[in-house]
């Protein structure tokens, strides 16, 4: 098969390979480095689907490249970086940004002492624990690209499960409010592409309406109005 | 050149837990360092649970029951004053982790749900789901990030160590985006380094990292390795990759079968058949393929895990992530064909040697170890299925604050122009080295002469050319040009250097097991099937010495279970 890379910086970008149809991309990404160019750059870890590490583009689509296999794409293949992420070699963007976002918008659990859990309590925030950090979601997302106040579906996923968890003490809400997921036009983009299908937009629906509940954000028709904290 | 008071390298479950307990006084401050970022850290394939003896599930469980599962299951192996320790301590890193919002699965009355795992007197397993090692990993993780006073070092590399011989000083890293060495000067050093069951590179669960860089840094250092030689061999790996399909396959009733068809268990273990243990299984496997009734040849052999007559229903209810690894990986829906499996390196039960479990430390001051990089040793010649997890857990917070406290009674050491030099000098020269060697063809044939040597069957023989090899390999590693002339994010570069820390191990590896004539656990002699007490209930210690190695034995603690068979 004929397989095009873009690189950063420049080197070579065309590749005829055989690979056995049920191989994935990383392994045919893996095979290009060891025998054809030791210097083309991209990451992997687990090759299982879990750790997150090694989304880029093929053929304009958003994979993990552990996860899919070569004859699911066709004879040509075009593989480039992730959208919407500095990049900084070939196919290994920046994702720093992922964590520093993680950090400002402080997601995480702060123990209560003394709570009660019970399986329902944990049905609700099951999927958005299943987040593998790999930024596809942001990547496709139309808002975030535009660099507005939006804390876009990566954040606002990973935020969710502290939200409904009876074990956290943190005011989250001002958190989210500050995330701003009233900003989403519900495009659906991050639910179509999210490789582990956790529905980003649909956890981000439940913000917008926990934040109506909570009389923070008021409904208006076809769209909200600030209320201000 | 910057100073921390502990700096922890390695971001997986072991250094996380360790780095949230050094910084529970907030004028410590820390440093996590991590090739990869936190997240990614092989923790998070960890699929099964963690083993606590909550009496959740059945009262009738205790501590000390899970401690003789557990010397039981190392075949005596294992120190057991620290196995008492280590499942004494289980419940309560349990419950903090849960505090710290694990998403823990819960019987119906809200408390935490434990299931049944291979060589387990009770159903002590907790667990979240299929996805035990991710949760916990992102948690603590989260953990670590609301902590003001713990700073990341994400996809730094470990170069070295600087010590005076006495103490541990600092780390030399290489930053792996920017090409450029630093030193972190450190009163306190932890290793959470992970293990290097990738010395199998074709055929190993983990993940592409876990090359044993920790562990192959501190012996260069002289710091010894402990019962590096037991490596744990897991029957269910997929056949091309070596992911691992769960246990559960053979627990939920799956069949193995040969290109005759037969259920071969019958052979080996024909009372518990599929269900024996995982070293009787694997063995079993590569008998049958050894005789010719696997399917396919040499490192890409194999036989069959046959899921079909669970019926559909059944395989999509208990076995989803199964179902969608063989589809996603081998290109099999067991639902409609049997999945091709063969053993493959899974956990190291070795590592750097211990030398006070409630402390974690090392023979170096200042320096300690954690996790898989270490051993303890509370998993003796076999590890049981779910005792990792709560192994990084239990002694990361002691390491952790073991490390704190250290680090409050001393000074930071002074550093010389010298030190600070030699990572830079070191990388200089492996830029400009010439040569003909591939790195691919190297690592590649280091894979087949541990796998097919030092693997699941050893004998004086194939240990001896297996360490002459590997030496070889060693020598050839020098010749291995870096193509990559690049500074930013070479990977070429580490690969290169993982590389000759997977030959450094392997060898080590291969030399250990040469000297241990008896079969124990996870180390099966041919020429020496019979586990030998007299000879070597004992820890084997390896040091490396310039280009030699040198090995000791150590007596192993036994302070409430004699040895006796191992059966089940
Ligand atoms: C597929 C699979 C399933 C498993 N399931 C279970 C289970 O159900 N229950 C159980 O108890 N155990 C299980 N285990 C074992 C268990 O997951 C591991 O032993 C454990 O997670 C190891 O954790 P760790 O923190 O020691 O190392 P890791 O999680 O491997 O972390 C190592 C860290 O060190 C860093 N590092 C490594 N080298 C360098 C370097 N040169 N410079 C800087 N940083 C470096 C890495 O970046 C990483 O952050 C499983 C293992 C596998 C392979
Ligand atoms: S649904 Fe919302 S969050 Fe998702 S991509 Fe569209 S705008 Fe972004
Ligand atoms: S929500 Fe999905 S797409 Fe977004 S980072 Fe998490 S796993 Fe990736
Ligand atoms: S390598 Fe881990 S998700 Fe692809």
């Amino acid at each position: 098969m004929v397989v095009r890379i873009k690189r950063h910086p420049a080197g070579r970008e065309e590749f005829n390979v055989d690979m056995e149809p049920k191989a994935t991309l990383l392994e045919l990404l893996i095979k290009l480095k060891e025998e054809e160019d030791p210097t083309l750059t991209f990451r992997s870890m687990c090759r299982a689907g879990i750790c997150g590490t090694c989304a880029v583009k093929v053929n304009g689509k958003p994979v993990l490249a552990c996860s899919v296999r070569v004859e699911n794409l066709g004879e040509e293949l075009f593989i480039e970086p992730l959208e919407g992420y500095r990049i900084i070699k070939d196919l290994a963007v920046e994702h720093e940004t992922i964590y520093e976002r993680l950090r400002l918008a402080k997601v995480w659990l702060m123990p209560a002492q003394e709570y009660e859990v019970l399986p329902h309590h944990l049905e609700r925030v099951s999927r958005s624990h299943e987040c593998i950090l790999c930024g596809i979601c942001d990547s496709v997302c139309p808002v975030l690209q535009t660099g507005s106040s939006f804390g876009g579906p990566l954040v606002l996923t990973r935020l969710y499960k502290h939200l409904y968890d009876p074990r956290n003490i943190k005011q989250d809400l001002e958190n989210l409010f500050g995330l701003n997921p009233q900003l989403c036009t519900h495009c659906m983009n991050c639910s179509y592409a999210c490789p582990k299908r956790l529905m980003p937009e649909a956890h981000i629906r439940e913000e917008e309406l926990l934040l109506v509940d909570k009389g923070l954000l008021r409904k208006e028709s076809g769209g909200f109005e600030f209320l201000g904290f | 050149m910057r100073d921390y008071d502990v700096v922890v390298v390695g971001a997986g479950g072991a250094g996380l837990r360790t780095a949230i307990e050094s910084a529970r006084d907030p004028s410590i401050r820390v440093a996590v360092v991590s090739k990869v970022y936190p997240t990614r850290s092989h923790t998070g394939a960890a699929q099964g649970g963690l083993n606590a003896a909550l009496g959740n599930a059945d009262p009738s469980d205790s501590p000390e029951a899970h401690a003789f599962d557990t010397i039981k299951g190392s075949d005596f192996l294992a120190d057991q004053d620290a196995v008492y320790f280590m499942c004494q301590q289980a419940p309560e890193v349990v419950y903090e982790l849960d505090r710290w919002g694990v998403p823990f699965s819960r019987l119906p009355d809200g408390r935490i749900a434990q299931r049944p795992f291979g060589g387990a007197s009770f159903p002590r397993t907790v667990f979240s789901a299929d996805r035990t090692g991710h949760v916990l990993l992102h948690t603590l993780f989260e953990q670590a990030l609301a902590r003001e006073n713990i700073d990341f070092f994400n996809e730094f590399f470990l170069l070295d160590l600087l010590h005076d011989g006495q103490r541990v000083k600092g780390v030399v890293l290489y930053d792996i985006k920017n090409g450029e060495v630093i030193t972190l000067r450190a009163k306190a050093v932890v290793l959470a380094t992970g293990g290097f069951a990738r010395i199998y590179w074709q055929r190993s669960t983990n993940a592409i990292g876990n090359t044993g860089d920790g562990v192959a840094v501190a012996f260069r250092n002289g710091i010894p390795l402990k019962d590096i030689e037991f490596i744990q061999f897991h029957p269910t790996g997929l056949s091309k990759t070596g992911i691992l399909l769960s246990e559960a396959c053979r627990g939920e009733g799956g069949y193995l079968i040969n290109k005759l068809g037969e259920r071969f268990m019958q052979r080996y273990a024909p009372a518990k058949m599929e269900l024996a243990p995982r070293d009787m299984v694997s063995r079993a496997i590569e008998y049958e393929i050894r005789e010719g009734r696997g399917f396919g040849e040499g490192t890409s052999a194999y036989v069959l895990l046959d899921l079909r007559h669970l019926g559909e229903a059944k395989i999509k209810e208990r076995l989803p992530q199964v179902r969608q690894l063989a589809i996603d990986f081998e290109g099999v829906d067991p639902v409609y064909d049997p999945v091709p499996i063969r053993p493959t390196a899974h956990y190291c039960m070795g590592g750097i040697h211990i030398e006070n479990y409630k402390t974690s430390s090392t023979p170096l001051e200042g320096l300690y170890a954690v996790g898989e990089c270490a051993c303890v040793s509370v998993h003796g010649a076999n590890r049981l299925g779910g005792n990792s997890l709560i192994e990084l857990l239990v002694f990361g917070k002691f390491a952790g604050i073991s490390a704190r406290e250290y680090a409050k009674q001393v000074d930071f050491l002074p550093i010389t122009q010298g030190e600070l030099r030699k990572g830079e000098e070191y990388i200089e020269k492996l830029f400009k080295r010439e040569g003909t060697e591939k790195l691919a063809d190297i690592r590649r044939r280091m894979g087949e002469i541990t796998w097919e040597k030092v693997g699941i069957f050893r004998d004086e023989k194939s240990l001896s050319s297996a360490y002459e090899e590997l030496s070889e390999l060693l020598e050839r590693w020098e010749r291995i040009p870096v193509v990559d002339k690049s500074r930013i994010f070479n990977t070429n570069l580490i690969e290169l250097l993982e590389l000759r820390n997977m030959l450094e191990l392997a060898r080590a590896v291969a030399f250990c097991a040469l000297h241990r004539r008896e079969s124990r656990g996870g180390h099966y002699r041919e020429d020496f099937p019979e586990r030998d007490d007299d000879n070597f209930l004992k820890h084997s210690l390896v040091w490396q010495d310039g280009d030699r190695l040198r090995l000791e034995y150590k007596e192993v603690r036994i302070t409430h279970h004699q040895p006796a068979e191992r059966k089940y």
